[in-house]
């Protein structure tokens, strides 16, 4: 009975420090973790709302503007996402947390208006932003353009959408 | 003995830190998923779009006379929609989202009365979609449930 109590309290010794180890070092390693899950949800958020674009179903509010202002984008368009990357642009003394801008690359070649290509861009854009915000739940710091998204350490903001 | 206690500490360390990882990655499956879901039910919802509005292009093309039945499904991925049908073309509406798929214009009517009018398209039901010439000599889309 001595002896399995003792393989008990061994037991539980280990798995303390052990866990005080892996704490620590997913501590030390948090910083990497989430720049990778708001980059994760990032890509999500892009893809959902390139595909608004291509299958040109959109919230009624945006398919009213549309049909006034950008009608072109009431027919499907091929919206295709290049590439994700961002640019740490460091600490930020007023938000307390590192500012981070994310910049989309996409190709849509079909549509060629400027005007018409800001408006996809500024969808994507707003559902990159809103996907992080879900991802790491803090609808409720930022406002109803998801702009800026907080998380733990960082501030996200997105670039315009470039278009090769 | 020894041996055993070795196994079980890098295990309880590994599956920890597998934990953590794991973790970590449960939202940005979970938003995929979603996103998913979400393209299949938008592209099934263009489909159906599409297919509506083709059908009434046909109905007309096809001159006086001419019909063709439509069958609407039941619900799109299990999920409730809208479909309506103007004179310029097929809206279908789906979580709040809304899309277009334009046909040639031309007036529609939900009876032989032929009054210009939105035509709501309800799930589950069979249409006729058919051609009708006016006394003036115009040409109609007139949809009927059958």
């Amino acid at each position: 009975m001595d002896i399995k109590g003792q393989m008990s309290l061994e037991f539980i010794i280990m798995v303390g420090l052990i866990l005080v180890i892996v704490l620590s070092v997913a501590s030390a390693f948090g910083d990497d973790i989430e720049l990778t899950q708001a980059m994760g949800a990032a890509r999500s958020g892009a893809i959902n709302g390139a595909n608004m674009n291509s299958f040109a179903f959109y919230p009624e509010t945006a398919f009213n503007n549309y049909t006034s202002q950008n009608p072109s984008l009431i027919n499907p368009s091929n919206v295709k996402i290049i590439e994700i990357n961002y640019k740490n642009y460091g600490y930020n003394a007023t938000y307390n947390k590192t500012r981070i801008q994310i910049r989309i690359t996409a190709s849509t070649p079909s549509v060629k208006n400027s005007d018409d290509r800001n408006s996809i861009g500024d969808r994507i854009n707003f559902y990159v932003r809103k996907s992080i915000c879900e991802s790491f739940g803090t609808s409720n710091l930022t406002n109803k353009l998801y702009n800026p998204v907080l998380s733990n350490r960082y501030i996200f903001t997105t670039a315009d959408v470039k278009w090769v | 003995m020894d041996n055993k206690g070795i196994l079980t500490v890098e295990l309880i360390f590994v599956t920890l830190l597998l934990i953590i990882v794991i973790s970590s990655l449960i939202p940005i499956i979970n938003d995929r998923m979603n996103t998913a879901s979400q393209t299949d039910d938008l592209g099934t919802a263009r489909m159906l779009a599409e297919n509506i509005a083709e059908t009434v292009n046909k109905v007309y093309t096809g001159g006086n006379g001419h019909s063709i039945t439509f069958n609407m499904p039941e619900n799109i991925n299990r999920k409730n929609y809208e479909a309506t049908v103007n004179s310029t073309g097929a809206y279908v509406k789906i979580d709040g989202m809304i899309g277009k798929s334009f046909t040639a214009p031309h007036k529609i009517s939900s009876s032989s009365e032929l009054k210009n009018e939105k035509v709501t398209l309800l799930k589950g039901q069979n249409y006729t979609i058919k051609n009708v010439e006016d006394s003036d000599g115009y040409n109609w889309i007139v949809i009927v449930s059958e």
